[in-house]
């Protein structure tokens, strides 16, 4: 008995990929995509004496680089405890930059799989963005820390309120944005070797144009609505006014943004789905 | 009569040629956008020659009732693999469509899925979700494929520990415990020792007496005769026959497709080769001088090469022919050649000229021998004939006791198995 809300019939045509039926089918493979899940989080640690503390780890080094290098050595602006400013924004980021990376990766690292046995090679990418989620939620789990010392601390600059829970759906959006571009790489991957090379370089570009490093106050007006395009932009900025209620984000700029991001998405879905059926032939 | 388990409507399947539909690299891609215009004027003035594409699959047809077993036989790149992966709906048809009513298992290499770092344990769960079967099926099937895998002192260390064969079986274990209405099988499940090609057939053998169907694709008639009453032959991409076993492979035989330990051309226009060169026929034959399919391990083999020769050849510059000996997994055992020694004079006229080369005992190991005939010319250095799997013969080991393996029956890998001289004596001092 395989699992049984799998259809009992199916027709095989080579002309007929379209995006409603194979999320519809994504879910009757919801249990492989589980394990796919598992697997990259138990592949990830094994051999691995710090384990899932590297999840923190990352994030945490960089923060106090960046406090140290960016706050007292070269001064740059910034709103709030630089701990609290610099380490949301690296969470996202961190997380962002590695599921890219990991599902940009995907397709073409299951090709063993992938060229003896049929199941939605969405589940690639989507188990790479999904499991990076898991890290993130460790990773997390630090800043709840600091925020707990700075509200304790009755730090001036931090504010909890209802706006904090905003966290989730602005998470949402960085999970999304990484699905998104990665649908585009992954199956460009499968294709073309290059695309590795363009992945550290498109995710290095994307950091500098992100407020990973510094505030976007310091971008000019004029062109923060270009800026802004950027779904990361949006988050991260509205990550840290989430937890400081300082300098809020542009919620106009980012609703543009979050619907530039659908038509990524989207668009992505098709083109996943138009390359998946040949995607055994050139892997 | 019933619905189809599987009804295909002229399926066919376009690979592009060379590159197999990719770019290696971007630059590839973006020549090929700039010469594209060029090429496009030039193919348009030659007239659509079909150069750049090949069809694998080309309108094939047929319809497998619930139950039934069916093989699938043809020589490689016949198609046979390819359709197997589009019903497997790992790869899509490039014209037609194909119906499929059940669950489809599909075992077209083992291994599927076996990540290095996890564990044995781990693999199994993974392993089976990816093949389909519900977490709750492998729970409790678990001890029983552990068990099958002869893998139990094993289960919780990472795979990458693991001997090849102790994968391979693991991996084995799992496929034979999915329970699919239809199942395709591809005979590189069949690879590895003898042991596990039984096992193979045998857990095929019940499948398809619980009246599931089955798909099997082979090179081996026997195991084709013994499990499918139905064959279908495919040569080119197309069905060629279909219908009672031993009816398509009697077809399949004498219509040369495929590999025997003859094999004569009796056209001359037709035959393998050019204006130069035609092949006419080659023959395995034994030291009793009897066309020979089954080869005794100790025994030597002689294989024989008949060829026409068109026109005279210049002088010292005769036609010479070389054979390759190829194994099942297509790696080539060894190369000979009659370069050097054969007498320059036989080509000063044309005429049917035989070649003979004798293959001693002990040196081939066992399994299917594959014999490709090149006849090549020494002035251009290019082929007149150029015929890969052009004999086919067997070599088996009785175990008599007096080849290398003496009385052990077990695995014993290795392309090659010559009998080599031992010398074993008491390295100890005080006995000298």
């Amino acid at each position: 008995m395989l699992t049984s809300d799998r259809p009992a019939h199916i027709t095989i045509r080579g002309d007929r990929r379209r995006v409603v039926p194979g999320l519809v089918e994504l879910w009757t493979y919801r249990e492989l995509l589980y394990f796919f899940i598992w697997r990259d989080l138990k592949v990830r640690y094994k051999q691995s004496i710090i384990g899932v503390g590297w999840a923190v780890i990352q994030p945490f080094t960089l923060m106090v680089l960046f406090t140290y290098f960016f706050g007292h050595f070269a001064k740059l602006p910034a709103q709030g405890p630089r701990p609290v400013f610099y380490y949301s924004a690296l969470l996202l980021w961190t997380y962002f930059n590695n599921a890219v990376s990991q599902a940009a990766q995907s397709v073409v690292n299951g090709a063993p799989m992938l060229t003896k046995v049929y199941f939605p090679r969405l589940l690639f990418p989507l188990s790479a963005v999904l499991s990076n989620l898991v890290d993130f939620a460790i990773a997390f789990m630090l800043l709840a820390g600091l925020m707990a010392y700075y509200v304790v601390q009755h730090a001036p600059n931090v504010h909890l309120g209802p706006q904090t829970l905003l966290i989730i759906p602005l998470t949402l959006v960085v999970v999304i944005t990484a699905l998104a571009v990665s649908l585009w790489l992954s199956a460009w991957y499968a294709r073309y070797r290059d695309i590795r090379y363009l992945v550290t370089f498109l995710l290095q570009f994307w950091m500098f144009a992100s407020p990973v490093m510094y505030p976007s106050t310091i971008i000019p007006a004029k062109l923060r609505a270009i800026y802004f395009l950027n779904p990361l932009a949006g988050a991260i900025e509205g990550m840290r006014w989430s937890l400081t209620g300082l300098s809020r984000p542009p919620a106009t700029l980012m609703l543009i943004s979050m619907l530039a991001v659908l038509v990524v998405l989207v668009g992505g879905l098709r083109h996943f789905r138009k390359f998946e059926g040949t995607v055994a032939d050139v892997v | 009569m019933s619905d189809p388990a599987i009804r295909v409507n002229g399926i066919g399947k376009r690979y592009r040629l060379g590159q197999l539909q990719g770019y290696d690299a971007l630059v590839d891609a973006v020549g090929e956008v700039l010469t594209a215009p060029v090429d496009w004027i030039r193919r348009r003035r030659e007239g659509s020659r079909n150069v750049e594409y090949l069809w694998a699959l080309k309108d094939v047809s047929f319809e497998v009732r619930p139950g039934e077993v069916v093989g699938i036989i043809g020589r490689n790149g016949a198609g046979k693999s390819t359709l197997l992966k589009i019903l497997a709906r790992i790869t899509d048809p490039t014209a037609g469509s194909a119906d499929v009513y059940g669950r489809v298992g599909a075992l077209l290499e083992v291994g599927t899925g076996f990540h290095p770092e996890l564990t044995g344990r781990e693999n199994v769960y993974l392993n089976g979700a990816v093949l389909g079967m519900p977490k709750s099926e492998i729970e409790r099937k678990f001890d029983d494929i552990v068990a099958f895998g002869g893998v139990e002192r094993f289960i919780d260390t990472p795979v990458k520990r693991y001997s090849s064969g102790m994968q391979v079986r693991l991996a084995f274990a799992v496929a034979a415990h999915l329970e699919p209405d239809i199942l395709l099988v591809d005979e590189v499940l069949a690879v590895g020792d003898v042991e596990f090609q039984k096992r193979c057939i045998g857990r095929m053998e019940e499948v398809s007496n619980e009246g599931r169907t089955v798909l099997f694709i082979s090179h081996s008639m026997p195991s084709v005769l013994r499990l499918c009453p139905r064959v279908i032959l495919l040569d080119g991409g197309t069905v060629i026959a279909d219908g009672a076993a031993r009816q398509t492979i009697r077809t399949y035989l004498e219509s040369g497709l495929g590999t025997s330990a003859a094999r004569e051309w009796t056209d001359e226009s037709s035959a393998p080769g050019d204006d130069v060169v035609r092949l006419m026929g080659v023959r395995v034959v034994n030291s009793s001088g009897n066309i020979s399919e089954e080869v005794d391990i100790r025994e030597p083999i002689s294989v024989e090469i008949d060829y026409k020769l068109q026109e005279a050849a210049d002088e010292g510059t005769g036609p010479f022919v070389t054979l390759s000996f190829w194994n099942d997994d297509g790696i080539m055992l060894f190369a000979t050649s009659n370069r050097s020694t054969h007498p320059r004079e036989l080509h000063m006229q044309p005429g049917l000229i035989r070649a003979k080369c004798q293959i001693p005992g002990n040196l081939l190991a066992e399994g299917q021998v594959l014999v490709k005939v090149l006849v090549l010319s020494q002035r251009t250095s290019g082929h007149h004939v150029d015929e890969a799997d052009a004999v086919a013969f067997h070599v088996v080991d009785r175990s008599r006791g007096d080849a290398v393996r003496g009385d052990y029956t077990g695995d014993w890998p290795g392309v090659m198995r010559p009998l080599l001289d031992w010398d074993t004596s008491s390295a100890d001092l005080s006995s000298r």
